[in-house]
């Protein structure tokens, strides 16, 4: 699964310490998450929609699609 | 910058926390069967008793650990469980079993030390597994 993490985090100006502190998980699992290699929970994926303001679809996509 | 709240937990220090506890409940454990485990069936019952408390207070700091672990956190030990843990044990039975036979007459001692190496053997094998998988999980992921 591909996502923007990266894009959107930058684009606010947020280190990941500052997500994994938003999403309530360590900076590992935000680093995880960036680089495609750890694919979160639908609880986690909607949590990280709310932070962002986005729809979940806006930020997640399937990478065989 | 817009800095989102809240503050994480940290996880170094739960973990230690948790981990000396059991070690602690572990080490009382010890000392009880070290002064009552040759006193026949009573000594026997003390040491059960002492243990199961051990285990007790071991299992329910682990799971205050685990309940502040992460999901991604949780699914590294879960996947170092299986694969570290199964691949430990497979590898730490044939060690156990061509120790046993090997060592032929050699091997000698109490038959209750024995069984006690016998299975730290078996479960040192399987600690050694899980960390290494439990690590190898984490490097993918970096």
């Amino acid at each position: 699964m591909n996502n923007r993490l990266k894009v959107l985090r930058a684009g606010r100006d947020w280190s990941q310490a500052d997500l994994a502190a938003a999403l309530g998980v360590s900076r590992q699992t935000v680093n995880a998450l960036e680089t495609g290699r750890y694919d979160p929970s639908l609880p986690l994926a909607f949590k990280i929609a709310r932070v962002f303001e986005q729809p979940i679809e806006s930020i997640f996509s399937d990478a065989g699609a | 910058m817009t800095r989102p709240g809240g503050e994480p937990a940290n996880p170094l220090r739960r973990y230690g926390v948790s981990l000396g506890v059991a070690v602690l409940a572990g080490g009382i454990a010890g000392a009880v069967a070290a002064g009552f485990g040759s006193n026949g069936a009573t000594g026997a019952a003390i040491v059960a008793a002492a243990t199961a408390v051990a285990i007790t207070v071991g299992l329910w700091s682990c799971s205050v650990w685990w309940r502040g672990l992460d999901e991604a956190a949780q699914e590294a030990h879960k996947w170092a469980w299986w694969w570290g843990s199964t691949f430990g044990l497979a590898i730490g039975s044939v060690a156990l079993f061509s120790l046993v036979f090997a060592a032929g007459d050699g091997l000698s001692g109490e038959p209750k030390d024995l069984l006690l190496g016998g299975a730290a053997l078996v479960a040192g094998v399987q600690t050694v597994g899980y960390g290494v998988a439990w690590a190898v999980w984490w490097l993918k992921r970096r």
